[in-house]
């Protein structure tokens, strides 16, 4: 029974092997590079926020030292540096803030039986292990017991530990020279692919890279490394995402009490750069449909062209359908499966072809490589489905409104 | 109650600013069981009449009755079930779907069957052996000769079990002795009570219906009894 209902459609489309063909071609590359142009900006979507992730959320704000304003320039001399006061007034402010950490940034040379490291040195607390989210691979994080004894204790940088150390050498009891003092290597830090290190700064200069950089104790900095008490930087984060522009308000309040009112001073957040991110986006969001609907719709057009070309070969066939006793709604379901039939065919080439495209890419592919997700599959089979019926409507009517009686005469 | 009734029938063609009358106040009875040929030259509204008959046309004037049901009071799902359950049509062109097998295209008529009654394989079967052709279930029409692939057509038209059946000009396109073998076909589905109206241009073939109508420019020129 099948076969006589819509199963002649099937038959249409075999016995027309080569004009089927390329119309289902036309189908499976418009749903193929669909969902290629989805998975990639999956891929890059997804680098973005494991990188967001890794450089401390959104809810991190840095405050930076800055000139003092031309305005200001008489108060030069009275003008304060970040201080533990900025941390100690910053720390009261809550619940709104969570932690604060305190950072002083020096250029160092790191030695180790004849090798080099050039670098970072952070003296820190441990709060910015929070704050940066910066996990231990070996050894331990640096604790609050190493900052009151101010000891000469260091916890490496991924990339510190590999010039420094042999490949899987263990770090237990070894030690570094710091600027030509000796510090026990307590632990290494995780590799955090994000931050490609050839790159010099992506960043703009305001986020540090967890990978080159090592972290001392702020009192044995402040004691043993450099003669200046003033911090580089503090980093703070916050409570509720949502609140960030009045929080920094207030935190900019707070730090203008502190420092006489003179705003000599940098607040930095990441919204600006998530705003540009999100614009990015849209755009690629447009681009990746655009190009992707278009090739859909010429995949449209190859299905209504080969339908319509069915229909005028298939007329009699109506006619006497129409004779039989067929309504109008079977003719017009007839030849709507059978165009949905083609797109559902040509998506699922669509779909197997993108399947291994994908697979074949991500092995090529190194940065921002494509990621398929089940979605993305549904969506493109389901671009294809509307598609044909899209498609179908248009020769399923021309079909349905043929006056039988011309169908019947057409020799 | 006759079958069909045809009051004044006229059927206008409009082919942009022209106007061709292919019928002209036609009236006539079918009664069941009645066997009818219609002869007239070409152009003459034959296949108009049949078109009207089938319920596959619509007239310009005038009141068709099928089993005293009006024409105009039905909407056109409801002239498709009549079609389905009432009417078998035969076509010269025989009009089988090339995809189809024999057996599907037999089948045809029960996929639009409103109410499918039952058994309707063997139905087909029945309706195939009865036409001769029950051993070639599995062809493709273009795998048979004009005969066969009329007898196949003709089985298409009885699976619904119909009152009438309509064939225009069926042996128009077959050589003469396969022709006598289809009319012989029609001959004893008559026999068997159906009612048959047939087009031809063979006065011999007329010659084996109770009636002939005689159409010319789309009037009855005479209806006589054999
Ligand atoms: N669809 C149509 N449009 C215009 N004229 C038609 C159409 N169908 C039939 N005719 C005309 O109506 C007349 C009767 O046609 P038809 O019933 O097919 O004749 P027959 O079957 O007796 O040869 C002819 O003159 C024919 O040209
Ligand atoms: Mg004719």
């Amino acid at each position: 029974m099948f076969w006589c209902r819509i199963g002649s459609g099937i038959r249409e489309i075999r016995a027309h092997k080569l004009r089927s063909f390329l119309s289902l071609f036309c189908v499976m590359i418009g749903v193929c590079s669909l969902i290629l142009t989805l998975s990639f900006m999956e891929g890059l979507f997804e680098s973005y926020s494991v990188m967001m992730r890794e450089l401390g959320g959104l809810n991190k704000i840095t405050i930076f030292n800055d000139d003092v304003p031309e305005s200001q320039r008489f108060f030069r001399g009275i003008a304060p540096q970040c201080n533990l006061e900025d941390v100690h007034a910053l720390s009261s402010f809550k619940p709104e803030v969570i932690r604060v950490s305190p950072e002083i940034s020096l250029d160092t040379v790191i030695t180790r039986n004849g090798k080099v490291f050039r670098g970072k040195a952070l003296g820190c607390t441990p709060e910015i292990f929070e704050v940066e989210r910066v996990q231990e691979d070996k050894g331990r994080l640096l604790k609050s017991f190493d900052i009151e004894s101010s000891g000469n204790v260091i916890f490496l940088g991924a990339l510190a530990y590999r010039d420094l150390f042999s490949p899987r050498e263990s770090i237990e009891g070894s030690f570094v020279n710091v600027n030509g003092i000796p510090f026990e290597v307590v632990g290494k830090s995780k590799y955090y692919k994000v931050y490609p290190e050839e790159e010099e700064d992506p960043y703009g200069g305001s986020l540090p890279k967890k990978n080159k950089i090592v972290y001392i104790p702020l009192t044995t900095v402040r004691r043993k490394l450099t003669s200046k008490n003033d911090l580089t930087s503090i980093q703070i984060q916050i409570r509720d995402i949502t609140q960030i522009r009045e929080t920094v308000k207030a935190i900019e309040n707070i730090m203008k009490i502190t420092h006489k009112g003179i705003h000599n001073f940098n607040i930095e957040t990441l919204e600006e750069y998530v705003r540009q991110f999100e614009k990015i986006k849209k755009g690629f969001m447009i681009a990746g449909f655009s190009i992707g609907g278009i090739t859909l719709v010429i995949g449209g057009i190859g299905i209504m062209n080969l339908m319509l070309a069915s229909i005028t070969e298939r007329i009699r066939e109506i006619g006497v359908r129409k004779a039989l006793g067929a309504w109008d709604s079977d003719i017009f379901i007839q030849f709507i499966s059978e165009s949905i039939m083609l797109s559902v065919l040509g998506g699922g080439l669509g779909l197997i072809l993108s399947i291994y495209l994908i697979d074949l890419l991500k092995k090529i592919i190194v940065e921002y490589p494509p990621i398929l997700n089940y979605s993305t599959l549904v969506i493109g089979f389901s671009f294809s489905i509307i598609m044909g019926v899209l498609a179908g409507i248009y020769p399923a009517l021309k079909a349905t409104y043929l006056d039988p009686i011309e169908a019947l005469r057409y020799e | 109650m006759p079958l069909i009734e045809f009051k004044k029938v006229s059927k206008i063609y409009k082919m942009g600013s022209e106007r061709i009358k292919a019928l002209d106040e036609v009236s006539f009875l079918i009664e069941e069981g009645d066997s009818i040929a219609i002869r007239g030259s070409s152009g003459s509204g034959k296949s108009t009449i049949m078109h009207l008959l089938g319920f596959l046309d619509q007239p310009s004037s005038g009141s068709i009755q099928f089993e005293g049901t009006e024409f105009s009071s039905l909407n056109s799902r409801e002239r498709a079930v009549i079609r389905s359950e009432k009417i078998g049509f035969v076509f010269q062109s025989f009009n089988l779907l090339p995809r189809l097998s024999v057996l599907e295209n037999t089948l045809l008529p029960y996929v639009y069957q409103r109410h499918p009654e039952s058994k309707v394989l063997e139905r087909a079967h029945t309706a195939l052996n009865k036409v001769g052709m029950g051993n070639r279930l599995n062809h493709l029409p273009n795998q048979l000769s004009g005969g066969q692939k009329q007898r196949a057509a003709i089985a298409r038209a009885l699976l619904n079990n119909p009152k009438i059946i309509l064939a225009d000009e069926p042996t128009g396109n077959l050589d003469s002795k396969t022709a006598a073998m289809i009319l012989e076909i029609f001959e004893s589905l008559h026999h068997e009570g159906r009612t048959i109206v047939l087009v031809t241009h063979d006065p011999l073939v007329a010659g084996h219906c109770h009636r002939q109508m005689i159409v010319k420019d789309g009037k009855i020129e005479s209806m006589e009894l054999r």
